[in-house]
């Protein structure tokens, strides 16, 4: 019995000491992703790149439809069982800051002196939506923001000159868009203009702009009180109401966007403007571009422009230890170390600083309209930033319905949001 | 060799190492209706110890975690009855609870007739019946994810319903993104997969019915009606009430097709109780909230069926 012991005894310490190397020397990185076609695609290409040069550290690549995927990262976080590094969309950052499930960014991993080094070389207050308590929590691939597109086609149809009848206010949205609109009967067969129905981060976004240009707020400054219900914020939802009830150039049943192509009525032609983010040039590919035209997202007064920008980044999981964290920065260094080549592949702008004097960015300027885009993400700031921020859209997005399908009061509508936001703000 | 083999499993029929259990145990002491008993037990042990962890563990977590305070993320902190009082206090909860109790009765009503009608039909001698029945049951085998897509495909705007309705005159509806059509258009497709998997338990039902039963009362003068009535529904009376019990339980559960079709819209009018909980729990990550929400659906659940369980006993059917 002794002797068999000490067999089993000496077999498992050979196991460690031999299995320790092999170890060592295979220490795969899992990613996680949402899903975006071309987005998903370049990550791909970065990750057989990645895997080509680093055979012993390779990584495991995941994507997963946007919705669901956070709510499975938040799970999974709390289960332990995230991947060593994510993407995360900025506007979930403070929820978890706040419960410390990110591992803070090290700049000098990433090959910046500190943090104030690193902010130099991204655009001004690119990386302030990812800072918490001065420190950064993730690294930015994508800014982006929303800008209005629209059908030439449509326009020289109608007698529009697309280069210079495009709408520059709300208000000559409902102008022009009236001329675009088509009917058979009293049946409308296309949109002059319309905006996403499909999600709550959506009307967040749309609302947050319109609010903001109005000289309101969806929170007040401190976080703890709506203020969406307020003379901006009505103003906004009317805006958000008024092609369908007032100009009549919009109609919630002629769309058919889905959550994972939310503008595809765009290319479909079943709209003639629409507002969409930098990544649709990429998704629409470069033949429907051609009968496209991207310009500045509307104004309510065009000489004091006011934009909303988001973005998603790359997070590294706290949970894993530190040499592999080290592991995950290298990592990142390599998923961002091309911008142009970034930016050609998912059509989102990378917040670099030196992004638009990149050798080789003006033919983009002028034909991929990332002047349009870089302008409003220079005139934009990042959406509200709340712990609380999925129960506030989610209440934003039930006032929108409220008003657009079944016609209620926008103040009434947004009374009752901001009643389900204060109960949800004073939650532990 | 092979005799010898066998005469040795007749002598010992199960391994060396149950053999010194058995000893140990003392199982030759036990009378024969104690060796019974226990060997009924060892056989329902591992589904036993299956419901143990798969269903019993996680309710009575959940039951624990109502208590508490838990955002997934950062542990549980001790919250008493808070998150029963925040639940309560939710008009979204109350909403979802008629949503859910809307959908719950809207599905299964229909069910109960419509499949004892379908069941009726297939139980008819007619050509091609076999085949029918299969065509019926077809809904049953389709995955809920592929039925949740066709169906939003064939609601959509240009899609199939609204063609067909063109037809007659009616114009285009937005099913899912208007309040007053989304809930009938989740109702509808849950009244369409539900029926054959009631109409197969009603058809088996039927079949077991003996058929002298029905003689005899065509002797007596009974007309297909009378017959149905004083004969058929009666002896047809535990499948009813199972059928009711089921459906009302299956329908009160959907979660897939408001997840799939309408993310709990528009305006949260399909936002039935299970995604509310989903919402809480993962989106809004109020873990302690999102298991009281479930508490309450438990214990809607467990009264309804204890109401059909006390029909059932004054009905002599148990």
């Amino acid at each position: 019995m002794k002797r068999f012991l000490s067999v089993c005894l000496a077999c498992s310490v050979a196991a460690v000491l031999l299995g320790q190397p092999a170890d060592a020397q295979q220490t795969s990185i899992t990613w996680w992703e949402h899903s975006n076609p071309p987005h998903n695609n370049y990550s791909k290409e970065l990750v057989a790149d990645w895997n080509k040069k680093n055979p012993t550290r390779p990584v495991e690549y995941e994507f997963f439809a946007m919705t669901p995927y956070f709510k499975k990262l938040s799970a999974a976080l709390s289960t332990r069982s995230a991947a060593d590094m994510f993407t995360v969309i900025d506007t979930l950052l403070p929820s978890f800051t706040t419960k410390d499930v990110l591992a803070p960014i090290r700049p000098e991993w990433l090959g910046y002196k500190n943090l104030e080094d690193m902010k130099k070389a991204y655009l001004p207050g690119a990386l302030e939506g990812y800072i918490h308590e001065g420190k950064l929590y993730a690294v930015p691939m994508i800014a982006s923001v929303f800008s209005l597109y629209l059908n030439r086609k449509h326009f020289r149809e109608a007698g529009l000159d697309p280069d210079k009848d495009y709408p520059r206010t709300w208000e000559d949205i409902g102008r022009v868009g009236q001329k675009l609109v088509k009917m058979q009967g009293s049946t409308m067969v296309r949109e002059g203009f319309d905006f996403a129905m499909h999600s709550s981060a959506w009307t967040m976004w749309y609302m947050e702009a319109l609010t903001r240009q109005y000289g309101g707020s969806i929170l007040d400054r401190a976080g703890r009180k709506c203020t969406a219900n307020g003379e901006a914020g009505v103003k906004a939802m009317q805006v958000r109401s008024m092609y369908v009830h007032k100009y009549k150039i919009s109609d919630p049943t002629v769309s058919q966007a889905t959550n994972a192509l939310p503008a595809d009525d765009l290319p479909k032609g079943r709209v003639s403007m629409f507002i969409t983010h930098a990544g649709s040039v990429a998704q629409f590919g470069p033949k429907v571009m051609e009968d496209m035209k991207v310009v500045p997202l509307p104004q309510v007064d065009p000489k004091k422009p006011i934009s909303v920008v988001y973005g998603f980044a790359l997070a590294v999981n706290p949970q894993v230890p530190e040499a592999k964290q080290k592991m995950v920065h290298d990592l990142i260094r390599h998923v961002v170390r091309n911008p142009k080549e970034w930016y050609e592949k998912t059509s989102y702008p990378y917040p670099s600083a030196n992004f638009l004097e990149l050798p080789g960015m003006d033919e983009a300027r002028k034909t991929r309209y990332l002047d349009v885009f870089v302008g409003d993400i220079k005139t934009g700031t990042y959406v509200t930033r709340s712990p609380y921020f999925i129960e506030i859209s989610d209440a934003m997005h039930r006032a929108m319905e409220r008003v657009v399908l079944k016609h209620e009061d926008p103040k009434a509508s947004l009374d009752q949001a901001c009643k389900e936001i204060d109960a949800a703000l004073a939650k532990p | 060799m092979a005799r010898e083999r066998a005469a040795a499993a007749r002598a010992q029929p199960w391994p060396r190492w149950l053999g010194s259990l058995r000893q140990a145990v003392g199982w030759r002491r036990l009378s024969l209706h104690t060796r019974l008993c226990w060997a009924g037990f060892l056989f329902v042990l591992p589904a036993l110890l299956h419901l143990i962890a798969f269903k019993f563990y996680p309710m009575l977590e959940a039951f624990r975690l109502s208590f508490y305070q838990y955002d997934l993320m950062s542990p549980p902190v001790f919250h008493g009855l808070e998150n029963y009082r925040s639940v309560w206090n939710n008009p979204l909860f109350h909403q979802s609870f008629w949503v859910s109790a809307k959908y719950m009765f809207g599905v299964s009503i229909p069910e109960w007739f419509l499949a004892l009608a379908l069941a009726l039909l297939l139980n008819r001698r007619m050509p091609g019946r076999s085949l029918i029945r299969l065509a019926y049951f077809f809904p049953i085998a389709m995955s809920q994810i592929v039925v949740a897509l066709v169906w939003k495909f064939m609601y959509n705007p240009l899609g199939v319903v609204n063609t067909l309705l063109s037809y007659v005159g009616v114009g285009r509806i937005n099913w899912l993104a208007t309040e007053e059509t989304a809930l009938p258009a989740l109702i509808l497709i849950g009244i369409w997969r539900g029926i054959p998997l009631f109409g197969v338990i009603y058809l088996a039902g039927l079949q077991a019915i003996p058929k002298e039963y029905h003689e005899a009362a065509t002797v007596d003068g009974a007309g297909g009606w009378q017959s149905f009535v004083h004969v058929t529904i009666p002896l047809l009376m535990p499948t009813i009430l199972f059928v009711m019990v089921m459906s009302l339980l299956s329908a009160m559960k959907v979660f897939l097709n408001p997840l799939v079709m309408t993310e709990g819209g528009p305006n949260g009018t399909t936002r039935v109780l299970p995604y509310f909980i989903y919402d809480t729990a993962f989106a809004y990550h109020r873990m302690g909230e999102a298991a009281a929400a479930s508490m309450v659906l438990f214990a809607f659940a467990f009264a309804l069926t204890l109401i059909q369980l006390r029909l059932l006993r004054r009905g002599g059917l148990e």
